[in-house]
């Protein structure tokens, strides 16, 4: 380690502490490009700033009290059976980025009305996967869809979340939204269309 | 471009001009406990007896080092209670992307787990500032008002905690 690097090590707190402004300058990076010892050192100061940042988010969720066992209590899976459904996965997307909560679920039965059946002729159709899912908690809305992994690879699950609210009291049923469900169609693709 | 000729103190943390919120204040202190002892019902004592002895104190939220004080005191008092108990499982607090499988999952938590070990073993000092700047996310200026220090000796705290960090937590993947 020269002179050189001592002063650019110097440095490499102030970007960490602002590194959203580039905290480090030509002369800095000109510096990181050519000198391994340097390099390493500020990649891994970096990791350890993110490990440090999730433990926040952690400590937060700690204080909150928002754990697994609580999502699990307050949320609960509604018309998964109906929910047989040909989901856009896309359209979900959005619910993967940001805190999460992780929510355990078993391994369950998936029932539903072969197409052009009555409503009440339902048959297993597939085994959903056990899930390990996790659940955007900002901006929660009201509720949530939740592609599932399934045994069989042509029925494509969506798992739909309602708030329970905090009462005793939980609705014995919910109907899906219907641009979100539609019946099994045993005869589908792999290609994912909406339902309806 | 910033006036450098003013000689006037750094603001107090969470100065405002609005009246304090107390329910805030407590649910920030929490958070700051949390950060500190792992445990969400250690944390709550800890904040509740920070808010009684302010209240032994006589000092009232319109004081601007009442949230200073406090954030202080919670430093202590979670000092005082850290060896008490060990930490507890860290995986159900964490976020786990959809893609990320179950193994990697438990490495990184493991490797989480290993840094919070080791901030428990920095110095009380280089731990109060290292978690105050990169965990609870005040400045340096703000940090200085909270411990009584210089920001010069904050920063050198923050930096000697990162690198010990660093040092510890890579050894032990090495």
């Amino acid at each position: 380690m020269n002179q050189e690097c001592r002063t650019i090590q110097g440095m490499l707190d102030e970007a960490l502490d602002s590194p959203e402004d580039g905290a480090l300058d030509g002369r800095a990076l000109d510096h990181l490009a050519t000198c391994r010892e340097c390099r390493e050192l500020y990649g891994r100061l970096r990791q350890l700033n993110e490990g440090l940042g999730e433990l926040a988010r952690s400590a937060e969720r700690i204080s909150e009290g928002i754990s697994v066992s609580s999502v699990s209590r307050r949320w609960r899976p509604l018309a998964w059976a109906a929910a047989a459904a040909i989901a856009l996965a896309g359209t979900w997307v959005g619910l993967y980025e940001g805190p999460f909560v992780s929510v355990d679920m078993p391994r369950q039965l998936v029932e539903a009305e072969p197409q052009g059946q009555k409503p009440s002729e339902v048959e297993v159709v597939a085994e959903t996967e056990t899930a390990l899912m996790t659940i955007d908690l900002r901006d929660m809305p009201s509720r949530i869809a939740v592609p599932v992994e399934s045994t069989n690879p042509r029925v494509h699950i969506v798992w739909l979340f309602e708030d329970s609210g905090p009462g005793p009291q939980e609705r014995s049923s919910v109907e899906p939204p219907a641009e979100q469900v539609c019946t099994l169609d045993r005869s589908a693709s792999e290609d994912r269309r909406p339902c309806g | 471009m910033a006036d450098c000729t003013s000689n006037e103190a750094p603001p107090p943390v969470d100065a405002r001009e609005q009246p304090i919120d107390v329910s805030q204040v407590r649910a920030r202190l929490v958070r700051l406990a949390v950060k500190l002892v792992w445990n969400r019902d250690d944390a709550e004592e800890i904040a509740q007896e920070a808010f009684r002895l302010c209240l032994d104190k006589g000092m009232a939220p319109a004081d601007p080092a009442f949230v200073p004080w406090l954030l202080r005191t919670v430093g202590n008092l979670c000092m005082n209670r850290r060896r008490a108990r060990r930490f507890g499982p860290l995986e159900p607090w964490l976020e786990r992307a959809p893609t990320e499988s179950p193994s990697v999952f438990a490495e990184r938590a493991e490797r989480l787990s290993r840094v919070r070990a080791a901030i428990d073993e920095l110095p009380e000092q280089q731990r109060l500032a290292l978690v105050l700047r990169t965990m609870d996310g005040l400045n340096y200026e703000e940090i200085a008002t909270v411990m009584e220090l210089s920001v010069a000796a904050v920063r050198t705290h923050v930096h000697l905690a990162r690198r010990r960090l660093m040092q510890k937590t890579g050894d032990s993947d090495q």
